[in-house]
């Protein structure tokens, strides 16, 4: 690049020489110094006409007698075109900055020189950039003669600015939006930077820190050792920090130190070293490393006390020693055995906490009447607590009542709770149970008369191992961790529980159950699983059974209810019945189409705002498989937005079609002026075929392989809907463009959705799908 | 050396109280005497006349630490080797213990065949010092 500012400066002279001259053109006494002069204006006209910046010489009112070829090459403009005009006029647009243009201005009327940057436009219309000076030009009276305006052209600089500008803010967004804490220092320890997640890490404004010493952030002894620390490394280059990353100690705002995780790497910059530091605080998981040592302390204890019993009973049996004391033989046998029991309670205890925890556990869970599993929980406790005198007496009962529980898993909660009752029963005491309607939920309550629970405890009772007397649990074989699960299991069945007591005055645990209603039975397609009451309802239609039942699950886990229909008919006239939120169809059903199905459901007024979701599913490995076997529908409704065709069409292209070779299109529509119109639209993009009939549609299809079918609904052999297996059984199967007819203009495409869902779908898709369509 | 004869045993847990008596009198020849809690402990051990006290840490109510405690601040008890025995033994809680003056720690579960040995070695040590 050659225009710097000496450039223009020389050329300043040059052509101050050259407007002289200019002026001299009538001046001339001899002939010899006529020639010299011509000589020297050519050679002075080659540099301009050559000169890359632009050259403008104008009279006094500012408009343009002269100018070079560099003008004409940066502009656009010749001498012809410009010439009597003010050049402003000529170049510039309605994005040129006013107020340069008002400043310009007003120099020029005061005769003043003036350098400006300003947006031009070139002759073709295309905007750039310049730097212009400006000079007036004073004859030898010191009248104004006219001024000169040396443009250079700087839109490359410009664009260079914009892309660094551009940058530097991403640079920076990136720094503001990482969670880590990112500082940097020079090689004294100033800190140069400080990030967002530095700020709130350590509690300062930026302001604060920059510019002041690193080791304010750091807590004695820390902070005297940073400064010798860093000349250490300096003199010696061996680090203990960098590029190794420690835990160390840091010191917030606040007062208050914590943990943080701290690496820092070198960089050189403008030949000085610089030090970037991430910060992490690990507070948090400093935490949940500790809790998790302390619970493995404590299981890992008491699993060893059962332990300590068998092995020490077992150990003495083995030698033979009691060989002569049959009776202490048995209490040690005894002993070994009760342990063995309680240690397998334990471990069983753990491992369902455990899978709870991980998701793994499968609840089957079904309506059914609560009374039977309630009188069912109380003979089981019955063999246990009659040995201590603890009597069990059932105060209240609801007979109508059903819940939608798993049956395992409820007894498993009444034995906890239940127990719990009789091993802090006095001897001979009594525990009531009722089970009692609040609508919608139904309360099962075990009340006891023992110790009760200290206050102290009541924040901690379904705490993990929390024994508020330990000696009486253990004594029992608790394991601690009945609670806890009892808990957890109440509430993944959409439970509640809880408990009142105050110490001296017993206990009362309850568990509150939402009431279900029992599932109809008449329906023959039906699930036998609950209804959840105000969920809204699905239909399943789908003739794999397995399939079926599958899907089924799978909303009812994600709180929807749903019913199954398998055949067309059934599903038709379930519909007929009973309110749907939404379908779920599959297309190849074993009666009629689901194609029919759905013009059906769309011809009826009733059902013409149903969502429907056609889902084509099966089982890969035991586990439900969702699949699009056709791509995406897009829904274009008529009278066509050329917009929104040209972007379904670019869409629906894959993109290695567009880049190799034109993508076929087919667009069956039997309207011809139709076809024209689109195809003209998108002749850029694709290669488009026309079928007027379904029959012809056909024929294309086995001819041409084609991206995408554009497809009419309204054909005078038929509706485009019929098309659709077929283009499923294709390979690959084109994507499909619906062009909705008149009168399902009616409905907006949302509402509709005919929604085939792409290759592979997840079930949270799936189910987010489903949302989006019932709100 | 004076000779181990009588060693009070302090444990909650009825199982294990009951495997140790079969592993000290039977198997060990010594004289037990069974305590539930620290409290017990403190009130037994000197009618008792133990020679050595086999200490469990966790227990309800006064734990094991806190026994000795009690136990060394009495002068009719201060000289009384104790061994604690417990499930917990996490390098730096066994220091904890030993810092407290206990002759040793003898971890759960432990081999009720070769119990009576240990301790008797132990005391041995003990006096030999």
């Amino acid at each position: 690049m050659i225009d710097s500012l000496l450039l223009p400066l020389c050329f300043l002279l040059l052509l101050a020489l050259l407007a002289a001259l200019w002026r001299c053109r009538n001046l001339s006494d001899s002939a010899r110094s006529n020639r010299a002069a011509a000589q020297s204006l050519k050679r002075l006209s080659l540099v301009a006409s050559r000169t890359t910046n632009g050259v403008v010489i104008t009279d006094a009112e500012g408009r343009v007698e002269w100018v070079n070829d560099g003008f004409t090459r940066i502009t656009g403009y010749g001498l012809e075109e410009v010439r009597g005009r003010k050049p402003g006029s000529v170049l510039q647009g309605a994005q040129t900055d006013p107020a340069t243009v008002a400043r310009l201005g007003a120099a020029l009327r005061r005769a003043e020189s003036c350098e400006a940057e300003l947006l031009n436009f070139k002759r073709n219309g295309q905007p750039y950039w310049i730097q212009v000076s400006v000079d007036p030009m004073w004859d030898e009276q010191g009248r104004l003669q006219g001024f000169m305006g040396i443009e250079t052209d700087i839109s490359a600089r410009k664009a260079a600015e914009a892309k660094l500008g551009a940058s530097v803010q991403h640079s920076q967004a990136v720094l503001d939006n990482v969670i880590d804490g990112i500082i940097t220092i020079d090689g004294r320890g100033v800190v140069a930077s400080f990030n967002r997640a530095a700020e709130s890490i350590f509690g300062y404004p930026a302001s604060a820190v920059i510019g002041r010493n690193v080791n304010m952030l750091m807590p004695e002894p820390y902070r005297s050792e940073h400064d010798n620390y860093l000349h250490n490394y300096q003199h010696s280059g061996m680090a203990r920090v960098i590029g190794i990353g420690r835990e160390v100690t840091g010191l917030r705002q606040d007062g208050g130190t914590f943990q943080m995780e701290l690496s820092v790497t070198e960089i050189t910059r403008d030949e000085q070293p610089f030090y970037i530091g991430l910060v992490r605080d690990i507070t948090e998981r400093k935490r949940l490393e500790q809790m998790k040592r302390e619970f493995i302390a404590t299981v890992s204890h008491e699993l060893r006390t059962p332990l300590t019993s068998i092995r020490g009973a077992l150990g003495l049996v083995a030698s033979g020693t009691l060989a002569a004391a049959p009776e202490q033989l048995a209490q040690l046998i005894g002993i070994a055995h009760k342990n063995s029991e309680r240690l397998t309670h334990l471990i069983n205890d753990l491992l369902d906490m455990e899978k709870m925890a991980a998701g793994g556990m499968r609840f089957d869970m079904r309506v059914q009447p609560l009374m039977p599993l309630i009188d069912q929980s109380l003979e089981a406790i019955r063999s246990y607590g009659e040995p201590c005198g603890v009597s069990f007496h059932l105060i209240a009962r609801a007979d109508d009542v059903a819940v939608c529980v798993d049956a395992q898993r409820l007894l498993q909660v009444m034995a906890n709770l239940l127990s719990n009752a009789a091993k802090f029963s006095p001897a001979g005491g009594e525990v009531e149970i009722s089970v009692i309607r609040h609508d919608p939920w139904v309360r099962v309550a075990v009340r006891d008369h023992g110790g009760g629970i200290p206050a102290s405890f009541h924040d901690q009772i379904f705490n993990k191992f929390c024994q508020a007397d330990a000696s009486d649990t253990r004594q029992s074989g608790g394991t601690g961790l009945g609670l806890a699960i009892s808990k957890e299991l109440v509430e993944r069945m959409q439970g509640r529980i809880g408990f009142e007591s105050r110490e001296g005055d017993g206990a009362m645990f309850h568990v509150d159950l939402s009431l279900a209603r029992a599932a109809d039975s008449t329906a023959a397609v039906m699930s036998p699983s609950c209804e959840i009451v105000g969920a809204p309802r699905l239909l399943v239609v789908e003739d794999n059974r397995e399939v079926s039942d599958l899907l089924v699950l799978m909303l009812q886990r994600a709180g929807f209810n749903a019913d199954a229909a398998y055949d067309g008919t059934t599903a038709l006239a379930l519909i007929a019945e009973r309110s749907y939120a939404a379908i779920t169809l599959d297309l190849l059903l074993p009666d009629r189409s689901g194609v029919s199905i759905i013009q059906q459901l769309r011809g009826d007024p009733a059902t013409a705002q149903l969502p429907i979701i056609v889902l084509s599913a099966h089982l890969d490995g035991g586990r439900l498989a969702l699949n699009g076997e056709l791509n995406a529908i897009d829904w274009l409704e008529k009278p066509i937005d050329e917009a929104r065709l040209l972007a379904s069409v670019r869409n629906a292209i894959p993109r290695t079609a567009l880049r190799d070779e034109q993508a076929r299109v087919l667009h069956v529509e039997d309207d011809v002026d139709l076809h024209r119109i689109v195809a003209a639209i998108s002749r850029d993009i694709a290669q488009f075929d026309h079928a007027s009939t379904l029959a012809e549609a056909r024929d294309c299809l086995q001819r041409v392989r084609y991206e995408v079918v554009m497809l009419d609904l309204d054909l005078p052999d038929g509706s485009g809907w019929e098309l659709v297996p077929q283009l499923h059984a294709l390979d690959p199967a084109p994507k499909v463009i619906i062009l909705s007819a008149s009168e399902t203009s009616a409905l907006k495409a949302e509402s509709v959705v005919a929604a085939l869902v792409k290759s592979r779908l997840s079930n949270e898709a799936l189910l987010a799908t489903l949302r989006r369509l019932i709100q | 050396m004076p000779q181990l004869e009588r060693i009070l045993c302090v444990e909650d847990e009825a199982d294990i109280q009951a495997v140790i008596q079969v592993a000290l009198e039977m198997v060990g020849g010594f004289q037990v005497k069974l305590c539930a809690t620290g409290q017990a402990a403190l009130d037994a051990v000197v009618g008792f006349g133990a020679d050595l006290i086999l200490l469990d840490v966790m227990m309800p109510g006064m734990d094991g630490p806190s026994t000795l405690r009690a136990l060394r601040a009495r002068p009719d008890t201060a000289a009384i080797p104790v061994i604690f025995m417990t499930a917990r033994v996490q390098p730096a809680e066994v220091a904890g213990f030993m810092a407290l003056g206990a002759l040793a720690v003898i971890a759960k579960p432990f081999d009720p065949m070769t119990l009576a040995r240990e301790i008797e070695a132990l005391w041995q040590q003990h006096h030999a010092i």
